[in-house]
């Protein structure tokens, strides 16, 4: 599927650009984190306790407050100074469950939703986009309008519109780590939101489908699809011997930049509450939205780290396009 | 001019068809979806007759394909339907939602432009100096970061800590704050129009102006590398006329070709922002309307959203034609 | 004997790439007699280019003219510089003007008044969304304003992008551009005038850019790679006109080309480059017929003969050395390929000189003599009209 000269340049840019070494660190550290939720939480992320809510994260000062207490059976008033511990390196929320547990946790719906979001759109996009371009003429144009159809909504607006006909539907899944035995005290299952994945790719496949049209008309014309076709092979057999694989780069660069959109799509349909779990980074920024005034790191802490997963993905997906789109080059003669 | 109009009129009928093709779709979507509205409208302890009775009201009881025509011969005769919780013409409520919606679209479209392109074509002219790469760096936040989130850190910064920009609302609608100064001389009403306008603008239009930032520096650098912008140079053309006419002008057709691929983007994007500032447009109102299952307000808003960006659509193209002689309009 | 119309001096155009850096003109010595035809002829990649945008001062980043001088005739230019200031000896010297010394101002007047230039791909030197009329007449405009003084500043652009149709270009100068059309032997001129770029054929783009060129009434034309690209047929239409144009108007021109068979019909002087210097310059029968730089006498080897179907085309073996300057060969560039280095070619790196006094013929070259002796009692090269120089040596 890769070609050499695919992987040389693709080495020699990642040596040549130090930024893009870091977006791919950034990505790489975001789905290990996902990965290995359970065994990187320091905590589990949905344990409440009320007595230690609204905590900050460490090295930052909360305020002095008293609070009459049942201590020994006595009601004592005690003056308790909420200050940040490396118990809770990044705080609490507002029912006292740990929020880097949690965020550690959100990475995983995020990276969860985009990858298998985005393996749904690749496998219907490509499928269209291929026989679309390949076959042209009325099977072209019926599916283009299709095509057309959709792109002509918000794709926010047809999320919602899909989530409202299908309703949240969610799947859990045990969760290896923690039925294996490895880890302990952690969930036991982990939430697939199905009708936000599928929602994302009813409007993320357009997209592919149009790149791979648009690559598979290019190759159709190239004189081995046609010296394959005189051989009498079979039009299904070209396109997946001949015409998918030379079509496949530039449609898995616009897959690494559609991870990002997925991404922010799903934190925006969690925000909005229609997450189908509540383990989710766009969840727990709304839920911040009413402390703002006191707790500010409830709302802050998961979207730095929406923008760092973002951030890495759209410097993944730059580096993919300098080093394999041949149209732009930089510097030299 | 012939081929204006016929380029107008093919595009029209495409547009026609796609629009044909956003009514099928949600009218399915209704259809699809497993809420039944009669249900949704009776009284909780409603009798099966009742129910019975508001589905025949509804015109439920007919066939699928009956449904159907009726809703589109409707909708052409810009009847929307009624909504299903308040019972009102779903076109009255968005109209009313709508200046809201599309004043703030329009100016985070307006805030985007204005700061992306200069800065673009700033930052491809002095491609490498510290003001390019901090440009770069910020577009990359700035394509980046979701828009609710900056609009919660905004109000956490701006509202919350200092006080100075309202975290929410839309007292006023930039109509009625204008007919208040033309006819009262009172500005209070665009002050507060201006400022409740400032976050949400921002907050919505960053991605975009990191977006088209983006493009404008790509397109800049690539046509400042075109032999004939050295045969231009050659030829002694000013320097600021030659920015514009050969490499501005040029540059431009993926600039305005992606603004109008995003307008929809903007328009599905105040959606969210729209939530987090509370202001009532489309997006508050499609939410409201998708907690409760009313779907005729959804369907209206769907539709409106569609037509409107298959006529954005058609007028990018024509733009980009007049600015590019390469694309045949025919 | 004719006045020099332009004199270059130690030309040195550096490129300073992620590389390395490049030297692509190093030392460049030559001059331009009025009314002449100075043919630059070169390998790909031996620099020829680079010299017609460093004369037109059209090096962009990375590169950069970095040493020399290169000074034009023009009295009145002269006249108008000569006793402002102390540092006019390296502005002026009695008619010449240096214009590398020159403020960036007037420097910028020169093109589109004095300097010509006409680009290799006609299709990339115009650009593809004004029409071709209208880029002509620009270069018309301009000429008149920078021939009148005038500036042009922020507020003319923002009149000029306010107004319906480019208020840049007066009517008259639309009208030139129609004539000039005319004058390139472009049929139906008033037709063509407001077609685009594409809607031209390679050939008649190209006449379309000598008209361009021609619109600023140029002292110096450089032309670089004119004919490239187009059919035998219509790259002969594109050397008469030049030629043509050569003797109504009497200016100068410098011709960047790799085909001697262009050389041999238009040049009256031909320069031979190689990595970037000068091999030999010479009268252009002189050069042809006793070449005394063994490279020169290889690429006219190299070349097919026609009279003689089979006799053995011999190619210069090897090629181009790398310009990047940490790898450029300390003594003669061409040392590693010659057939007559020897020990001594490794070491010193030959200046141009004078073959013998008088006959302006130089060339940097331990071996000239023997070379040229050698060439002397050879049969005379014959040249075609498509025989290239790198036929044989490199594929483009």
């Amino acid at each position: 599927m890769i070609s050499d000269r695919t992987r040389t340049s693709l080495k020699k840019e990642l040596r040549s650009n130090a930024v893009a070494t870091i977006g791919v660190i950034l990505l790489l550290s975001m789905i290990v984190m996902a990965l290995f939720a359970p065994m990187l939480a320091p905590h589990d992320p949905t344990d409440q306790d009320s007595s230690r809510n609204h905590q900050p994260p460490v090295f930052f000062g909360g305020e002095e407050e008293e609070t009459t207490r049942m201590i020994d059976g006595e009601i004592r008033t005690v003056t308790e100074s909420n200050v940040g511990s490396m118990t809770h390196p990044l705080g609490t929320d507002s029912n006292g469950r740990d929020v880097l547990s949690r965020t550690i946790y959100g990475a995983r719906t995020s990276i969860l939703v985009a990858f298998s979001a985005m393996l749904v759109s690749l496998v219907v996009g490509t499928t269209v986009g291929m026989v679309s371009g390949y076959y042209g003429g009325n099977t072209d144009t019926v599916l283009m309008r299709f095509v057309d159809i959709v792109l002509a909504f918000p794709a926010l607006l047809i999320t919602l519109a899909m989530i409202g006909v299908f309703g949240s539907v969610n799947v859990d899944i045990p969760d290896p780590l923690v039925v294996s035995g490895l880890v302990s005290g952690r969930p036991t299952h982990l939430t697939v939101p199905i009708t936000i994945t599928l929602a994302i790719s009813s409007v993320i496949w357009v997209w592919i489908a149009r790149v791979a049209r648009g690559e598979a008309i290019a190759a159709k014309n190239e004189e081995y699809v046609i010296a394959a076709r005189t051989m009498g092979m079979s039009n299904w057999k070209i396109i997946w011997k001949h015409v998918l694989p030379n079509s496949i780069t530039p449609i898995l660069v616009l897959a690494t930049i559609q991870v990002a959109s997925i991404i922010i799509i799903e934190s925006s349909l969690s925000f909005l509450g229609f997450s189908g779990t509540n383990l989710s980074w766009g969840y727990d920024i709304a839920a911040g939205r009413d402390y703002l005034g006191t707790s500010w790191w409830l709302s802050t802490v998961p979207g730095l780290f929406i923008v760092v997963t973002v951030v890495g993905i759209n410097l993944l997906g730059d580096l993919l396009r300098d080093a394999l789109d041949p149209g732009i080059q930089r510097g030299g003669l | 001019m012939k081929e204006v109009l016929t380029f107008l009129a093919r595009r029209s009928i495409q547009g026609i068809f796609v629009v044909w093709g956003v009514i099928t779709t949600v009218f399915l979507f209704r259809v699809i979806s497993p809420t039944n509205p009669a249900q949704l409208m009776a009284p909780d302890d409603a009798s099966p007759e009742l129910v019975r009775q508001i589905e025949e009201d509804l015109g439920l009881t007919e066939p699928i394909f009956v449904q159907y025509v009726n809703y589109v011969i409707g909708v052409v005769q810009g009847d929307l339907g009624f909504s299903y919780m308040t019972n009102t013409p779903v076109l009255r409520r968005i109209l009313h939602a709508l200046p809201g919606t599309l004043e703030l679209a329009v100016a985070a479209l307006l805030f985007a432009v204005i700061v992306s392109i200069p800065l673009g074509i700033f930052s491809a002219m002095y491609r490498g100096t510290k003001i390019d790469s901090t440009s770069n760096l910020v577009s990359l936040g700035g394509v980046s970061t979701p828009n609710f989130w900056l609009a919660i850190m905004m109000v956490l910064f701006i509202s919350v800590q200092f006080g100075l920009l309202p975290t929410s609302g839309r007292p006023i609608g930039l109509g009625e704050a204008t007919g208040l100064l033309v006819f009262q001389g009172d500005f209070g009403g665009l002050s507060s129009w201006v400022a409740h306008m400032i976050l949400p603008t921002i907050a919505l239009g960053t991605y975009f102006m990191a977006l088209l930032f983006r493009l404008t520096r790509n397109g800049v650098l690539e046509e400042m590398g075109k032999e004939y912008i050295l045969a231009a140079r050659g030829k002694g053309l000013p320097e600021p006329l030659l920015m514009y006419r050969y490499v501005l002008r040029n540059s431009l057709t993926p600039v305005v070709t992606v603004t109008g691929l995003q307008l929809g983007g903007l328009i599905g994007g105040s959606v969210v922002v729209e939530s987090v500032f509370a202001w009532p447009g489309l997006g508050t109102l499609f939410i409201r309307s998708l907690n409760v299952s009313d779907w005729p307000m959804m369907q209206g808003i769907l539709i409106l959203v569609g037509a409107g960006y298959v006529l954005t659509n058609i007028a990018v193209d024509f733009v980009n034609a007049k600015l590019n002689p390469q694309v045949d309009l025919a | 004997m004719t006045p020099k119309i332009l004199k270059v001096r130690d030309l040195t155009t550096r490129f300073f790439t992620d590389a390395g850096q490049v030297n692509a003109v190093s030392g460049l010595n030559f001059d331009l007699g009025q009314g002449e035809v100075l043919a630059v002829v070169g390998e790909s990649g031996s620099g020829k280019s680079v010299t017609g945008l460093s004369l037109m001062d059209l090096i962009e980043a990375p590169g950069e003219i970095t040493d020399g001088e290169i000074w034009f005739r023009s009295p009145q230019l002269a006249d108008e510089l000569g006793g402002q200031k102390e540092k006019e000896k390296e502005v002026v010297d009695g008619e010449y003007v240096n214009v590398r010394a020159v403020s960036p101002a007037i420097r910028q007047s020169l093109c589109g008044t004095e300097f010509g230039m006409i680009f290799q791909d006609p299709g990339a030197a115009f650009n593809p969304s004004l029409t071709v009329g209208e880029q002509i007449a620009e270069a018309v405009e301009c000429n008149k304003r920078l021939d009148r003084g005038d500036t042009y500043g922020l507020l003319d652009l923002i009149r000029d992008i306010l107004s319906p149709k480019s208020s840049f270009v007066s009517s008259e100068s639309y009208e030139r551009a129609i004539e000039l059309l005319d004058r390139v032997d472009i049929p139906d001129p008033i037709d063509r005038v407001d077609e685009y770029p594409h809607q031209f054929s390679g050939g008649m783009l190209q006449r379309a850019m000598v008209a361009q060129a021609l619109a600023s009434d140029p002292t110096v034309l450089i032309a670089d790679e004119p004919t490239t690209g187009l059919d035998v047929t219509i790259q002969a239409g594109i050397v008469d006109l030049l030629r043509e144009l050569r003797v109504e108007t009497g200016m100068s021109i410098l011709i960047i080309t790799h085909n001697l068979g262009v050389v041999s019909e238009i040049a009256d002087r031909t320069a031979v480059m190689y990595a970037g210097e000068l091999f030999e310059v010479g009268p252009t029968p002189q050069v042809f017929e006793r070449p005394a730089n063994p490279y020169t006498d290889g690429l006219l080897g190299s070349l097919p003969d026609f009279d003689d179907p089979n006799a053995r085309i011999e190619p210069i073996p090897g090629n181009v050395p790398n310009l990047l300057a940490h790898e450029m060969p300390s003594g003669c560039s061409f040392a590693d390929r010659c057939p007559k280095a020897t020990e001594e070619c490794a070491e010193i790196n030959p200046p141009l000189e004078d073959l013998t006094e008088g006959d302006d013929h130089r060339v940097a070259c331990l071996h000239a003599e023997t070379t040229r002796r050698v060439a002397e009692l050879s049969v005379e090269s014959p040249i075609r009209a498509d025989s290239r120089v790198d036929s044989g040596v490199t594929n483009e």
